[in-house]
C-alpha cells in the first residue's frame, strides 16, 4: 500500500528543505536518508542511548523519539551544523585532545549534548556535566574522558 | 524498529484535537512513551492528533492558592518553575529525577499521567499532593483525582475521546512541605519504586507510592495512622509505614525484573519512612 506523504519545510544546520515524509518517518530517518547528513547516529532507536541527539528550536531531543511531520516549520540543527566549516570547533577539538572517543559511535550526541549544556552554562562543574550527559551512552565506556573533554573545552571558553 | 503506519493530524485548537479524538484517533503528546511502544508494536494507532501546538494546553496559573498546570507542561518545566519550586518543592525534585535531558525537553506531565506507568515519578508526587485533573471530551468536560485515573497497569479510566487537559494542584497548606524519593538501577532511570509524601505544618497531608502496585497508590492507611501518632517517634513513625501492606491490598502488587512484589514493598516501606521522619523534622 502506498503511503500518503506530507510535504513539510524543515530548516537544517540553517538550509531549508522542502521534503515528502510519510507520517511515520522519524526525524532521525530523515536527516540520514534523505537529507544524507550521516553524523547522527542510531543506537537503540528506543530513546535510550543519545547517539541520535539534535536540537529542535534550540532544544536537544532525541531525533528516533520525534516524527519528522513534527519538525514542520522549525530549525534542526545536528552535529554536522556545529562543525565549522575548516576544521572542527573548539569542543570537537577537546574530544579529540582528550581521547574521548574509541569507535566513536556516541561521540556525535555526545558533542551536541555537551555543546548545549556549554551554551546554558559556560563553565559546568563534573556533577553538571554527568547529570547532563545522563541520556548519552558510551559502550566503550570513555565516560571520564568524555567528562575531561567537556571541562577542558569551558575553561578555554571561560579563559580565551 | 519502525511503527505501522498512521494518518497524521497537527491539532490547532482544541475542538479540533477532540474532533479528531471523536472519530478514534489517540494523542500525541511528547511522544517519548508512546512512540516507543509503537515501535514495539504495543500500540498501532491508525491516527495520530499532535496537541505539541496547542498553547491552551501549557498554562501555568495561579489558581486557588494552589497551581494549576496545562498537560502540555514539559517535564523540564517543571524543573524550572519558580512557582513548583516554591510551592511543590517535591513535584520539583521528581521532574529533576526524570529521564534525561532530551526525554524531558519533551515529556509532559499530562502525557506521563496519562501513560499510566506504575512506577511514574509524576503519579506518585501528584497523589501525594491530592492533585486533580481535568478532562475534557467532545460531551464536556470532569475532574477527577490523580489518585482515580489509573485502573490497571498502564491503564487509566479515560476512553478514546478524552483528553486530559489540566493538572489542578491545590493550596499545600501552611509551611508546606514535601519530598520525594526512589529506587532505581540507574540515574534517572524508571524508578523500582518510588514515594512521595507532603507535609503542612508538621503534618503529613498525603502520601503517594509507585511501583508497588500494577497502579500508582495513595497510602491512606498510612495516612490516617500518621494522623495519630508523634511524628518525631521513630518507632511510631515505623508502625505506621508498615502498614503500607495493607494500602496495597486495594491493587494486584508488582511483581517484575525490576524487582519482586516482597523487595518493592519492604523498599517503598523504607522510603516512605526516612521521607516521614525528614520532612516532619525540618521545621524551622
Ligand atoms: C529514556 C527514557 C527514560 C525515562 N525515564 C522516566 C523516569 O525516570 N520516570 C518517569 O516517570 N518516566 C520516565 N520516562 C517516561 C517519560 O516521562 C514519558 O515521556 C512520559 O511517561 C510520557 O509522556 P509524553 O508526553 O511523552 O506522552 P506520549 O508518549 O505522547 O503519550 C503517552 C500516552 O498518553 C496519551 N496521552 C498523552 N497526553 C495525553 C493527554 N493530554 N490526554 C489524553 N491522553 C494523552 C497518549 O495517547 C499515549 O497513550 C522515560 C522515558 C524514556 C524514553
Ligand atoms: S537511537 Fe535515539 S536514543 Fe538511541
Ligand atoms: S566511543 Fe564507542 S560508544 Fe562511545
Amino acid at each position: 500500500m502506498a503511503e500518503s506523504k506530507t510535504t513539510i519545510t524543515v530548516s537544517v544546520n540553517g538550509t531549508e528543505h522542502t521534503c515528502q515524509v510519510a507520517p511515520r518517518t522519524l526525524l532521525v530517518d530523515l536527516i540520514r536518508d534523505d537529507l544524507r547528513l550521516t553524523g547522527t547516529h542510531i543506537g537503540c532507536e528506543e530513546g535510550i542511548c543519545g547517539a541520535c541527539t539534535v536540537t529542535v528550536d534550540g532544544e536537544l531531543v532525541k531525533s528516533c523519539l520525534f516524527l519528522a511531520v513534527q519538525a514542520d516549520g522549525k530549525d534542526v540543527t545536528t552535529v554536522e551544523g556545529l562543525t565549522p566549516k575548516c576544521g572542527t570547533s573548539r569542543l570537537q577539538e577537546s574530544f579529540r585532545g582528550n581521547f574521548a572517543l574509541q569507535c566513536g559511535f556516541c561521540t556525535s550526541g555526545m558533542v551536541v549534548a555537551a555543546d548545549a549544556l556549554l551554551r546554558e552554562n559556560p563553565d559546568p562543574s563534573e556533577q553538571e556535566i554527568k547529570e547532563h550527559l545522563v541520556g548519552n551512552l558510551c559502550r566503550c565506556t570513555g565516560y571520564l574522558s568524555i567528562i575531561d573533554a567537556v571541562r577542558a573545552a569551558a575553561n578555554q571558553e571561560v579563559t580565551s | 524498529m519502525r511503527t505501522t503506519s498512521f494518518d497524521y493530524t497537527r491539532a490547532t485548537s482544541i475542538d479540533e484535537a477532540l474532533g479528531a479524538l471523536a472519530s478514534g484517533a489517540q494523542v500525541l503528546a511528547g511522544g517519548q512513551s508512546l512512540l516507543q511502544s509503537m515501535k514495539l508494536r504495543q500500540a498501532s494507532p491508525q491516527h495520530l492528533v499532535d496537541i505539541n501546538e496547542l498553547d491552551e494546553l501549557r498554562a501555568v496559573d495561579l489558581e486557588d492558592g494552589g497551581l494549576r498546570l496545562g498537560a502540555l507542561t514539559r517535564i523540564a518545566e517543571l524543573c524550572v518553575i519558580a512557582e513548583v519550586a516554591a510551592m511543590f518543592p517535591s513535584l520539583q525534585q521528581a521532574a529533576k529525577l526524570t529521564a534525561d535531558v532530551q526525554v524531558r525537553n519533551r515529556a509532559t506531565i499530562g502525557g506521563n499521567l496519562c501513560f499510566a506507568n506504575p512506577r511514574s515519578n509524576m503519579a506518585s508526587t501528584l497523589i501525594s499532593l491530592r492533585a486533580e485533573v481535568t478532562v475534557r471530551s467532545d460531551g464536556g468536560s470532569r475532574r477527577l483525582a490523580v489518585e482515580e485515573l489509573f485502573s490497571g497497569y498502564l491503564q487509566t479510566v479515560l476512553s478514546s475521546g478524552d483528553l486530559l487537559t489540566d493538572v489542578h494542584l491545590p493550596d499545600p497548606g501552611r509551611d508546606a512541605r514535601g519530598a520525594y524519593r526512589e529506587i532505581s538501577r540507574q540515574p534517572n532511570g524508571v524508578p523500582v519504586v518510588n514515594v512521595a509524601v507532603a507535609v503542612a505544618e508538621g503534618r503529613v497531608t498525603g502520601i503517594g507510592v509507585g511501583g508497588l502496585g500494577v497502579r500508582p497508590l495513595r497510602a491512606r492507611l498510612v495516612e490516617e495512622a500518621l494522623t495519630h501518632v508523634d511524628v518525631n517517634d521513630p518507632r511510631a513513625v515505623d508502625e505506621a509505614a508498615a502498614l503500607l501492606a495493607g494500602d496495597l491490598a486495594s491493587t494486584e502488587p508488582l511483581s517484575d525484573m525490576h524487582g519482586s512484589a516482597e523487595y518493592r514493598l519492604e523498599a517503598a516501606v523504607v522510603l516512605l519512612r526516612r521521607l516521614v521522619l525528614a520532612t516532619t523534622n525540618e521545621r524551622g
